[in-house]
């Protein structure tokens, strides 16, 4: 590298803790302009909270940030903005009702008061033949285009701030392979105007497409910048896996009983091909793969939620009709949604309450509410999971994550479930409370409860699961039995199909 | 022309109630002056404005009646300083009173539909004082005659709904701040996330609000000479079905003047129908009713449609695929 | 988006919070019951004939309506659904039945049966269309203009009178000279407790309110929850609509202007959630009482009318703002 051409962007030492973790370790990273620097690394490794500080979102326990020589305070959103940095996001940040062209001019300041649709246009033109969408007719709303047409927008909205610096949060994770290959085209585009891009991705395809260097976390710390013609799938899984395993995971089951749930020739929304899968007794199933790889909605097609055309669900044997959640807890189906701030919980509701609200009826014979019955089988959930029984009157919303996800889980043991579907059982919990959760799904387990995990994190779904089932992109790839992967194989499932990287 | 047919497309269905309830009122009453109608622009039509403007932002303004009435009270309290001086007055001071409402919104964090619950009893309240508890009118009542004056079918009164109703049709359409209302109806967080002034809408919205009730309420007085303390109370309610009629989403971020408009005439032509046929008041409100409720069904059993054939097209794209 | 603090220094942090949290809490509980105390103290000793029986009998009386109203009205709030607007229509057109069923037949009885079912049938059609996802302001105030229409036009727009004075029993009754409106308002209000705090019906309500997403991944039907909260509302509605027919013997289409609002004034000073799950309906006869009272003591002290209708709008629009603000403090 010639020392003399000045970084973009150069972090030098920066570190982030929350508490006692450190998210952020000594991070340096140097960026050249028109360079494409993808990070890679699992979740929780800190490639997101190294974004989150780029885009003003948080800020630096330590180190600084400089921008073309100059260093910058990224204090908040709109310094972040300021000091010339886009990012586009995985969810959408345009406003439905309103045109293409007026979502590229919305919010800007200097935007002149009269909006003529032909001005508003014909400079949304412009931008639009940028990305590959100069057919697109600016004055169409937001809400009529498809999903790629959205993604391609919401990176042209980043176009008309001019940035001298764009992220990519996982942009492709809804898109088809020719979307994939516009929106990687205008990646390219971009760094040939000179602008530096950071693309954070699971796919490996991807990355060796377009990427000039790459950038591996893992545990809070980046590894130095690897040139992607010096790389290969597997130097970049190794470099990836590594974390520490410890005591996390209770061990393996010893045994399985009889099929408690069977999906045959299941047609999902959003999966290509039929879904077969089974789960016997004192199995734990873990279905792992990245965003958008379907996962999401295997899952939530066996919670009874999803969209299924097609197939049979079968629940010791006998086929059931899930067309919701009532269906789904009668037939003995608990299922954990991933956001449980959105859907699990009951935030301003009190940890008893929470723990009853799939049983009541247990409890209340003849719907009258038993209080006395009610307390003593939410004591006996909160001792088994090991929720302090001294604050069953707390409102959910006020305990750690960690606490929140025990009871967003643990409510379903008064139900005697035959299946529990658990969605990214461990987002947002420090690493005490996981173990704790670990044990308690295993204890469940064993206790013959068929148990199906999903989650993003390779690391603990070998870690937890009997048998691990991987997807990308919408189609299975491989089933095994846990004791037959190596974290790398499942690493590499995950993230790419052998023909994207050849 | 193809803008035309879009348009056309786009407020198909309340062109054609508006047709058929034209028809009908013609059919039932010969005497019948589909002109006589466009005189409720004051107050209706404007009301429906304000409370459309709101509701385009996401938000509810309960409070438009009230102000409305007091504006009215204002005007003919204020009287003697010269017809044209208090209607100014009245109105520039409840405009004033609706920013200081969405102000106090905005930075409160408080639900609309929970504040102006509050200031709908309190606004109603400052009216009773000014009125000192009893109708009241203005001495002079031939200061009022100018407003009966007619050129073609629409007087001066109409004219001026009429020419409000336009401006608030550009501003929504064509101007950053109105588009931004819009913009925090429909997709609040994002908005607000790309730079949009919630705040700043938020009192925009709500002295829009409050300057339309004004309006529709000081000449109102105006007109009659006279205000009281309970006036316009019922202009909440067909106020609200004539923005809901019109095509107006409840959910934020959809609709036009042009909506406003139609669904003012629909619902003014049937009230004036009515009436002309001698059915009480109260015929009017049980059809404004079902009109209001029919219209909300209608639309939610067309979401529900749009959503059935959403799944079937993605069953389709399934089973190509697989 | 954060990950959980375990050092000693942040967890204290979290806990001091967790303290200030909890003192807004009860500070918010607890605002409502102390205001009222210290305004009757205030009035007993400022205002001459307050605390007289004739007095606070007449308070009594002014809250049973609007009390049992609002303890019925309660159950939508705390499932989410916010108010019915259409309160007014619904109590005149019940009232009508029970003088109308009750001169009839000559039974009050079956006057207040009538009356009470014609309320739950149409609490239940709107019930079932907010419960579809309609919104309920919406919804509520399309159904009392059709109630309101459809009564005018049945009575002509002329009043119904009660045809003997048996009918007028029911507010004219007393127990040890408590009228029996207030005992009504009473046990009504204790049972709405209990239904709403001691049986699944009223829990699901709660937590339907609380959060709709996870009522439904745990099992709970918004729309059955919502027909309920409906129908323990028209309960309300037609019990008080007998009351008041009784306490004035005749009814008129456009009667009872003000009582929609004042029912739903009485919910929101009660403190009672808008947005639903928390509240309860005692915390809204409360609200009731401290309405009368206020309106009482204006009256005492000569105030006229339209002041006491501009301090009213004003003590309404303060409280909410004040418990708004102190709910906000409570869950930072």
């Amino acid at each position: 590298m010639d020392t003399a051409v000045p970084y973009r962007l150069k972090a030098s030492g920066v570190s982030k803790s929350y508490g006692a973790i450190r998210a952020l370790a000594d991070v340096d990273i140097e960026l050249m302009p028109g360079e494409v620097m993808a990070l890679l690394g699992e979740n929780g490794a800190g490639k997101s909270t190294f974004v989150k500080l780029l885009s003003g979102l948080i800020t630096p326990d330590e180190g600084t940030i400089a921008i073309d020589g100059d260093e910058v305070q990224l204090a908040t959103v709109n310094a972040s903005q300021a000091a010339g940095i886009a990012v586009v996001q995985q969810e959408f940040s345009t406003v439905g009702t309103l045109s293409v062209a007026e979502n590229l001019v919305l919010g800007q300041r200097g935007a002149r008061w009269w909006w003529s649709p032909r001005r508003l246009n014909a400079s949304a033109r412009a931008i639009l033949g940028r990305v590959g969408l100069e057919d697109l007719d600016p004055g169409r709303l937001i809400e009529t285009l498809s999903v790629a047409e959205m993604q391609l927008v919401e990176i042209a909205r980043v176009l008309a701030k001019d940035a001298r610096i764009v992220i990519f949060d996982e942009p492709t994770a809804a898109l088809s392979d020719a979307e994939i290959e516009r929106v990687l085209g205008v990646v390219k585009r971009l760094a040939a105007e000179g602008r530096s891009i950071i693309y954070v991705t699971h796919r490996l395809g991807e990355v060796f497409e377009i990427a000039d260097t790459v950038v591996i976390f893992r545990n809070g710390r980046s590894q130095p910048a690897q040139k992607v013609t010096d790389l290969t799938v597997d130097k970049v899984v190794t470099s990836m896996i590594g974390r520490e395993l410890g005591d996390l995971y209770p061990d393996r089951s010893a045994g399985f009983g009889e099929i408690v749930l069977e999906a045959r020739d299941l047609q999902v929304a959003g999966l290509r091909g039929d879904v077969n899968l089974t789960v016997r007794r004192g199995e734990i199933l873990g279905l792992t793969g990245q965003l958008g790889s379907g996962t999401t909605e295997i899952m939530k097609a066996l919670a009874g939620t999803g969209d299924v055309f097609a197939g049979t669900i079968e629940l010791d044997g006998t086929p059931v009709a899930l067309r919701g959640r009532r269906e789904g807890i009668e037939s003995g189906v608990a299922y954990c949604s991933p956001d449980r701030k959105k859907d699990g919980i009951f935030a301003g509701v009190s940890i008893r309450r929470n723990l009853s609200s799939p049983w009541l009826n247990r409890v209340a014979p003849l719907g009258f509410i038993s209080r006395r019955r009610e307390s003593a089988e939410a004591l006996r959930t909160a001792t088994h999971f090991a929720i302090d029984a001294n604050r069953m009157g707390t409102p959910v919303g006020n305990l750690s994550g960690g606490n929140q996800q025990k009871v967003a889980v643990g409510k379903w043991l008064g139900i005697q479930p035959k299946v529990l579907l658990v969605e990214e059982p461990t987002r947002g919990v420090d690493v005490g409370a996981r173990a704790e959760i670990y044990a308690q799904l295993r204890q469940l387990c064993d206790s013959g409860v068929g148990v199906i995990v999903s989650s993003s994190d390779t690391n603990e779904v070998l870690g937890l699961s009997d048998t691990v089932t991987t997807y990308y992109r919408g189609a299975q790839t491989a089933s095994r039995s846990a004791n037959a992967w190596s974290e790398s194989e499942l690493v590499r499932e995950v993230m790419h199909r052998e023909e994207e990287t050849r | 022309m193809r803008q035309l047919t879009d348009w056309l497309k786009r407020y198909a269905l309340q062109l054609i109630v508006l047709a058929v309830v034209i028809i009908s009122m013609y059919a039932a009453y010969p005497n019948f002056r589909v002109e006589a109608s466009i005189e409720r622009l004051i107050p209706l039509g404007v009301i429906a404005a304000g409370l459309a403007v709101t509701m385009i932002a996401g938000e509810f303004d309960l409070s438009i009646a009230s102000m409305a009435a007091l504006a009215g009270a204002l005007t003919v309290t204020l009287a003697p300083l010269g017809l044209v001086t208090s209607l100014l007055i009245a109105i520039v001071a409840c405009t004033l009173l609706g920013m200081l409402q969405g102000w106090a919104i905005a930075k409160l964090g408080i639900n609309s539909l929970v504040f102006t619950v509050g200031t709908l009893v309190l606004i109603r309240g400052l009216t009773w004082l000014v009125c000192g508890g009893l109708a009241i009118s203005i001495d002079d009542i031939t200061a009022s005659d100018i407003f009966y004056s007619k050129f073609l079918f629409l007087s001066p009164l109409s004219a001026a709904g009429l020419v409000i109703l336009i401006v608030l049709g550009i501003f929504l359409a064509r101007t950053k701040w109105g588009r931004e209302l819009y913009a925090l109806g429909s997709a609040r967080h994002e908005a607000i996330a790309a730079g949009v002034r919630y705040r700043r809408g938020m009192v925009i919205a709500f002295g829009i609000s409050a300057g339309c009730g004004a309006v529709g309420g000081a000449l109102t007085s105006a007109l009659s000479g006279s205000a009281a303390p309970d006036a316009l109370e019922s202009m909440l309610v067909i106020g609200i079905a004539a923005a809901l009629v019109g095509g107006i989403s409840i959910a934020g971020g959809r609709g036009t003047m042009v909506n406003v408009f139609l669904g003012f005439a629909i619902i003014s032509v049937l009230s004036s129908g009515l009436a002309g046929m001698g059915a009480k008041g109260f015929v009017s409100q049980l059809y404004i009713g079902i009109f209001l409720l029919a219209v909300v069904l209608a639309e939610y059993f067309l979401k529900r449609f749009g959503e059935y054939r959403e799944r079937a097209r993605g069953r389709k794209m399934a089973e190509a695929v697989a | 988006m954060t990950t959980t603090p375990t050092t000693t220094t942040t967890s204290t942090i979290f806990q001091e919070r967790a303290g200030f949290r909890q003192a807004m809490n009860r500070v918010r509980n607890a605002a409502l019951p102390l205001l009222i105390l210290a305004v009757y103290i205030i009035a007993s000793i400022a205002v001459p004939q307050f605390l007289t029986f004739e007095t606070i009998r007449a308070i009594l009386l002014a809250t049973s309506v609007t009390g049992i109203i609002a303890a019925g009205m309660t159950a939508i709030t705390l499932s989410g659904n916010l108010f019915s607007l259409g309160v007014t229509a619904s109590v005149v057109l019940s009232a009508v039945i029970y003088l109308a069923v009750g001169s009839a037949t000559g039974n009050i009885y079956l006057g207040a049966l009538a009356a009470i079912l014609a309320a739950l049938v149409i609490g239940l059609g709107q019930g079932y269309i907010v419960g579809l996802g309609l919104n309920p302001v919406v919804v509520t105030l399309g159904a009392g203009a059709i109630i309101y229409g459809a009564t005018a036009i049945i009575t002509g727009g002329e009043v119904v009178a009660a045809r003997t004075n048996t009918l007028g029993v029911f507010a004219t009754f007393a127990v040890l000279g408590i009228p029996l409106p207030v005992i009504v308002l009473i046990v009504f209000t204790a049972v709405a407790w209990f239904l709403t705090d001691y049986t699944r019906i009223g829990r699901n309500i709660r937590l339907l309110g609380s959060n709709k997403e996870t009522a439904r991944n745990s099992g709970i039907s918004p729309m059955g929850s919502t027909i309920w909260a409906f129908l323990a509302f028209s309960v309300g509605i037609g019990v008080a609509a007998v009351l008041q027919a009784a306490q004035t013997l005749q009814v008129q289409a456009d009667n009872f202007p003000e009582l929609t609002m004042n029912v739903v004034a009485a919910v929101l000073v009660g403190g009672t959630a808008v947005t639903g799950g928390d509240g309860s309906p005692v915390r809204s006869v409360i609200g009731a009482l401290f309405i009368a009272t206020i309106t009482q003591i204006m009256v005492l002290v000569g105030i006229p009318q339209g002041t006491r209708y501009f301090a009213l709008g004003v003590v309404v629009v303060a409280l909410v703002v004040i418990l708004h603000l102190l709910r906000k403090a409570s869950s930072r």
